[in-house]
């Protein structure tokens, strides 16, 4: 998807006014209804003027500049992002997670030194999304040019990420590349007897040796 | 308050629906496939868990008609785990599910047809003799004409048949130059008449059969996950 396609024009509907036309468009954002969008146009037009030009300006600058990294697929600024450039971080290691926000989490954890594969979604056959669309054909590329010594999944532990991470395992074994899978089981802090079942039984199943 | 009723479903799909809501598409012992709101499924931390595929779960909603709403999960008694490439089996069987049968309609013996296929799919059975027979029978509660039940007239084992859809199965003039998908042995239609797969060969011969008469009834409806299973080689 190009960026530009994303651009347009305003469309606004016939017989709808400049303050119509906001209140409808704040609407697009997550978990904003009629009401919060109107509190948000009024506190911008009655008391942030200058906050909304500056609003407008960086909206209109992240369509046009905004796109996904050429390699991981991660949102970048630059044909490649940033982690992906960056030669301090292992290259050859790569952790495949399902969006942006799975890397922005782990990058803020700072415990994890290589680079991404972003799938921007996950195999989920009922919603009609297949390998082509979580990029397995840019994976395979990569795992085919030798670039990846270590693929780690680190999909959701849902059906569909349990799909997806058997997927790519097949793709890793096909080119032989070492595969691992981040461990899943009980929350650091938590209490085991509010731990669901499934949890539990995963804890369980990938327990591992006391040192 | 009246106590609420409570059903044993598996869930088929989960949708995000709204902000905070999912629209789950489930499949209930007792009225077949429905679709019920969970509203604010994302802040409850039980909900989240539970509300996954593959497993027995017992639920109790309210409303009636097509809208639905969940007001209770009890987490699951019953789960069934597929590892590798069998959860394409469970993924390509829910879409079958949901993309064929009519919502609201009660369908007891494919609801058991579906725990026994997730039951023999989660102790590692061979795949391929699962699948066919789950679509035989789902065929079959779609009221296809397939003269395939264990009662059903005999079939000749060694004549061969055209299947013809919307009407069934057309037995063959011994000597009928005749060799397309829609051909298919006396000795398959058996073997898949009796559940019981013996020669190499019926199960291929059987899989291109059912494909075709599932083919008509999704009328061009696509299957993701038939696509996968292809890929993985079932
Ligand atoms: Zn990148």
């Amino acid at each position: 998807m190009s960026p530009s396609s994303q651009q347009g024009q305003p469309q606004q509907d016939s017989g709808e006014d400049a303050l119509q036309y906001l209140l409808r468009t704040l609407q697009v954002l997550p978990g904003v209804g009629q009401r919060s969008a109107q509190r948000m146009a009024l506190h911008l037009l009655e008391r942030n003027r200058s906050g909304a030009r500056e609003l407008a300006a960086a909206l209109q600058l992240a369509m046009s500049e905004v796109r996904h990294c050429r390699q991981c697929r991660n949102l970048a600024v630059t044909e490649l992002c940033g982690i992906c450039r960056n030669q301090n971080r292992d290259q050859s290691l790569c952790c495949v997670v399902e969006t942006p926000a799975d890397v922005m989490a782990l990058e803020h954890a700072g415990v994890y030194s290589g680079r991404y594969f972003v799938l921007l979604g996950r195999l989920s056959p009922l919603d009609g999304i297949g390998p082509e669309q979580i990029g397995m054909a840019e994976l395979e590329q990569q795992l085919a040019a030798n670039l990846i010594s270590e693929l780690i999944v680190a999909t959701n532990a849902s059906i569909e990420g349990e799909a997806t991470a058997h997927y790519i395992r097949e793709l890793a074994s096909r080119h032989q590349v070492e595969l691992t899978r981040i461990a899943q089981g009980v929350p650091s802090g938590g209490d085991l007897e509010y731990v669901d079942k499934n949890t539990l039984a995963l804890a369980f199943n990938h327990r591992l040796p006391m040192r | 308050m009246s106590t609420l009723a409570l059903h044993q479903a598996i869930l088929l799909h989960r949708r995000d629906w709204r902000e905070s809501s999912a629209l789950l598409e489930l499949f209930s012992r007792e009225h077949g496939r429905l679709g019920v709101i969970a509203r604010g499924w994302r802040k409850r931390p039980g909900w989240t868990a539970s509300l996954q595929p593959f497993q027995m779960l017992t639920l109790g909603w309210s409303g009636r008609g097509e809208l639905l709403n969940l007001r209770s999960v009890e987490s699951a008694e019953q789960q069934w785990r597929l590892p590798g490439r069998r959860v394409y089996c469970g993924l390509y069987m829910n879409e079958l599910l949901y993309k064929l049968l009519p919502r609201q309609q009660p369908e007891a013996d494919m609801f058991a047809c579906y725990l026994q296929s997730l039951d023999a799919l989660a102790a590692g059975a061979p795949e391929a003799p699962v699948l066919r027979i789950f679509e035989k029978h789902l065929l079959l509660a779609l009221g296809v004409a397939l003269p395939l039940s264990a009662g059903d007239a005999d079939i000749d084992s060694a004549a061969r048949y055209r299947f013809v859809p919307g009407q069934g199965l057309h037995k063959l003039p011994p000597l009928a130059l005749a060799n397309d998908a829609a051909v298919i042995s006396g000795d398959a239609l058996q073997a898949l008449q009796h559940e019981r797969f013996t020669a190499p060969g019926q199960l291929a011969a059987c899989r291109r059969l059912l494909r075709l008469a599932l083919a008509t009834e999704l009328d061009g409806k696509t299957l993701h996950s038939y696509d996968l299973l292809q890929q993985a080689g079932s």
